[in-house]
């Protein structure tokens, strides 16, 4: 007990919100992605037992997109565009 | 009232199921807000009775002050308001109103896809799908 933080001790799940979620937010794009994934696919595949193999390469496919957008944003902004001339 | 299509039912729900609590376990009961975030609470419900009850928790635990003191807010024009000290704020209210909503809109396409399926069938419906039959 003594390892863990003493935000994460106080803490009341599902009452409060989680703590530290200021610094791990981005994370939070797994759970989202496996959710949607689930639900879209129970409703989308012909046979069920391709549910598993199907969400996973949906939620897979969903982070994949977002991690590149994040990417090329990075890129767009830090790289590319502080190499234009100032006026 | 049972279609059938019990097995993929379940599925479903626990694909909203991990989206729905997954907003309240990021965002605290806070999250579901008919009095100050309306227009989200509307998405919200299309996840079901469980969002009126997160709703009517909110209003017993947070919004009364039992769980936790009030703390006194700035008067921004307005009356001084106070509010609870267990109110999510910035990334953890915004991702657990986000989890919520979306739980809302795919129990709403759950919804839809079950009034047109086939009952005892876990195939697609041929009169509504023909052409299509994905599976990825």
């Amino acid at each position: 007990m003594s390892l863990l933080p003493t935000t994460v001790i106080a803490w009341t799940p599902f009452l409060q919100p989680a703590p530290g979620a200021q610094h791990w937010w981005w994370w939070l794009v797994i759970p989202m992605a496996l959710g949607v994934s689930m639900a879209y696919k129970a409703i989308r595949v012909e046979k069920l037992a391709d549910w598993p193999m199907a969400v996973g390469k949906m939620a897979a496919q969903v982070v994949g997109v977002v991690v590149a957008i994040a990417v090329g944003l990075y890129l767009l902004v830090i790289v590319l565009l502080p190499m234009l001339p100032a006026e | 009232m049972v279609a059938g299509n019990v097995r993929r039912g379940i599925y479903a729900m626990a694909g909203v199921l991990v989206l729905f609590l997954g907003g309240i376990f990021v965002g605290g009961i806070d999250c579901v807000d008919y009095k100050e975030d309306r227009l989200w609470f509307y998405g919200q419900l299309g996840a079901g009775p469980i969002v009126f009850a997160a709703n009517a928790a909110n209003d017993a635990l947070l919004k009364s002050g039992s769980a936790a003191p009030m703390i006194e807010m700035p008067a921004q024009g307005g009356p001084a308001k106070s509010v609870s000290s267990f109110v999510g704020l910035a990334h953890s209210n915004e991702f657990g109103t986000l989890f919520v909503f979306l739980a809302g809109l795919l129990n709403i396409c759950v919804l839809l896809d079950a009034a047109v399926r086939r009952p005892h069938s876990d195939l697609p419906d041929a009169r509504r799908r023909s052409g299509e039959g994905s599976s990825t």
